[in-house]
């Protein structure tokens, strides 16, 4: 992997207001060179806002961003020298591919003999040489996407921001597009903050994840870290912890929760992870963890209702006591209407705070 | 052998006649069409047909092209397109010139943007005779502003703002510059903001956003809005009359028409001079619509979803 050009960027307490509305708050983060990072989370928790503040589109409120050592908060988006990519592409349409990817060497007056090798090299490595002629109308939404990058990557920039670049894509084409941006990543040592509210997309991609919610940072991790030991009941519920059952605690002891369902009527065990505060808990179970029958302990009887084929498995949704409702994945024979005893290991059942 | 070739499927009938209008786009709704046409024929085909015709039968004999002739060889008369071209072609550059500015401001996020529209559109509601009257009032030798200067002590005479070339241009200003504003703003809002912050975070200047990406993209608006400003401003009659100086220099085409056709009641020689004013204004528009064809005409907003 080539040396990156950047070593650090640092990231401390940004806030960005737009009158009244916060949409970001005291934003931490340190980026390493050759990293990438995706800020993950629904729209509207402010990963976007993030996004454009380092790029220089958009002011911010409180806060600072240096890269290796140089403030940079306060420069205009052109004088900071990153490469952006925007979900709707925002290629150049009165201009060929090879000008939209040019532009950026051009306006920086780099040596016009410089510029022809350039763009060609950064046409390669994106596979759209034979289109370098035709206009981006003419063009797929994916090919569309790729110029963009190429015209990111072209500029050797220290860092390159990534705004949703495969949600406008379709579901073949974004996983498609997701290893070519792996593999991008890899042999150029860039390094990108991408945004997603995919958590796929972020898992496959990221070296780190940082989970944002209403312009709060909620965990920063590496994927294993966030899929497997997510903070809290909203991180879990992002992370395919479909099953988040409200419940009321009856003991902790060495890590480990019981706790009650549906009005007392089940009995859970599960890995404690409340604060030891009074309050609300759920147990979050992911649907692949419940299994159906066996006779081990933490069982919840429950009536199938809706039974989803996907062939190689089944996806039921099953109704329990106190109109519980849990959704599992099985390999089982199940039909809507049977009764079912389901059940998970303790270990895969995690007991948060409701509200965390 | 007779079982395989049945089991052939039977050539294809004739399309119908229905079938194969519907293919080149023609069924009944296009009946819906001829109403709109026939009013079109009836009021401007005919009429223009009917002064061309016109216009090959001079009063005074002498050949189909005699009244062409004579307008060509007179002058006076000839020297009107020169004078109209010279109040109608910068009037429209200027009005577009300003109207691409304002747009470009406009597409940004900014206060009382709605008011300042409607402030900048509404003179389009004037009557070009209001405005000349308006013209007289105010920059005519009595009018307010030479009053003001005078009392100021600033000049010792009135300002020569009425009554000539500069009074019938600030009309044409006037009344062309809410049409022209109108066009290239529709156009400029339909431009991606994107594209100029992709600009940006490729390093480029707001200059070079403007003139390498925004300028470009509203081109084909700009040439359009410049067609429209120009032909209202070619057909220029009551203000070069009210605040121009009519036997001079805003002697004006339209002007010359309406002498021909009401003070010498020669109706074909009128509508000679309305057939060279048509002509004029058709090789502007299309040295302009040439132009405008090499322009990029495409889509002004990134990529399909």
């Amino acid at each position: 992997m080539p040396e990156p050009k950047l070593r650090r960027l640092h990231i401390e307490g940004v806030s960005k207001s737009f009158g009244e509305q916060v949409a970001l708050s005291d934003f931490h983060l340190d980026v390493s060179g050759g990293e990438f990072v995706a800020l993950l989370g629904p729209s509207g928790c402010g990963k976007s806002t993030m996004l454009n503040c380092l790029a220089g589109l958009l002011p911010l409120s409180a806060g600072q961003i240096t890269l290796d050592g140089r403030r940079i908060d306060t420069l205009p988006a052109e004088r900071r020298g990153f490469g952006m990519v925007f979900q709707n592409y925002a290629l150049f349409p009165h201009l060929t591919v090879r000008r939209n990817v040019a532009f950026g060497l051009q306006v920086r007056k780099t040596p016009s003999d410089q510029v022809g090798p350039r763009v060609d090299r950064a046409l390669d490595q994106v596979r759209l040489t034979e289109h370098a002629g035709k206009y981006p109308s003419q063009l797929s939404g994916g090919q569309q996407q790729r110029v963009a990058m190429a015209r990111a990557i072209v500029l050797e920039p220290p860092l390159i921001l990534m705004d949703e670049p495969l949600s406008n894509l379709d579901a073949q084409l974004r996983t498609q597009l997701r290893t070519e941006l792996r593999r991008l990543h890899q042999d150029l040592g860039l390094t990108t903050i991408y945004v997603t509210h995919d958590q796929s997309e972020a898992l496959s991609l990221a070296d780190r994840i940082v989970i944002l919610r209403s312009g709060q940072m909620l965990q920063v991790g590496t994927p294993e870290d966030v899929y497997t030991q997510p903070a809290g009941a909203y991180v879990a519920a992002f992370m395919g912890y479909r099953n988040l059952l409200p419940a009321h605690l009856k003991e902790t002891r060495d890590g480990r929760a019981t706790v009650l369902l549906a009005d007392g009527q089940v009995q859970l065990d599960g890995v404690d992870r409340t604060s030891g505060k009074d309050g609300e808990l759920v147990a979050a179970i992911r649907p692949e963890d419940l299994h159906v029958g066996g006779e081990d302990r933490n069982r919840i009887p429950c009536r199938a209702e809706v039974v989803e084929y996907q062939g190689n498995e089944l996806v039921v949704t099953a109704g329990a006591a106190s109109g519980l409702s849990l959704q599992l994945r099985t390999t089982e024979r199940v039909a809507p209407g049977d009764q079912l005893s389901v059940g998970a290991d303790a270990a895969r059942v995690l007991v948060f705070e409701a509200a965390s | 052998m007779s079982r395989a070739a049945t089991a052939e499927p039977p050539v294809p009938a004739r399309r119908s006649l229905r079938h194969r209008l519907a293919a080149v786009g023609i069924d009944r709704l296009v009946l819906l069409a001829i109403p709109a046409a026939a009013t079109i024929a009836l009021l401007f085909v005919y009429p223009f047909l009917y002064g061309l015709g016109l216009s090959f039968q001079p009063l005074d004999g002498g050949g189909a092209l005699a009244n062409y002739r004579a307008f060509f060889n007179d002058a006076y008369q000839a020297s009107t397109i020169a004078k109209t071209l010279r109040l109608a072609l910068p009037a429209a550059l200027l009005n577009v010139a300003v109207s691409v500015p304002i747009a470009h401001k406009m597409r940004q996020p900014m206060r009382f943007k709605r008011l300042i529209t409607t402030a900048l559109i509404l003179p389009v509601t004037l009557g070009t005779v209001l405005v000349a009257e308006g013209l007289i009032r105010y920059f005519g030798p009595n009018g307010w502003f030479n009053q003001a200067l005078l009392g100021l002590g600033l000049i010792d005479s009135p300002l020569p703002l009425t009554n000539n070339y500069v009074g019938v241009f600030a009309s044409l200003v006037i009344t062309g510059f809410p049409l022209a504003l109108l066009i290239v703003l529709g156009h400029a809002s339909g431009i991606d903001p994107d594209v100029e912050k992709a600009a940006a975070t490729l390093g480029a200047s707001p200059t070079q956003r403007f003139w390498k990406v925004t300028f470009p993209l509203m081109l084909p608006g700009v040439s359009i809005a410049f067609l429209l400003a120009f032909v209202a401003a070619f057909a220029v009659f009551p203000s070069a009359v009210m605040v121009g100086n009519p036997s001079g220099e805003t002697r004006v085409i339209s002007i010359a028409a309406y002498q021909a056709a009401y003070e010498q009641f020669d109706f074909p020689m009128a509508s000679t001079i309305a057939m060279v004013m048509a002509a004029v204004e058709l090789a502007v528009i299309a040295v302009i619509l040439g132009l405008r064809s090499r322009l990029y005409r495409g889509a002004t907003a990134g990529g399909k979803g």
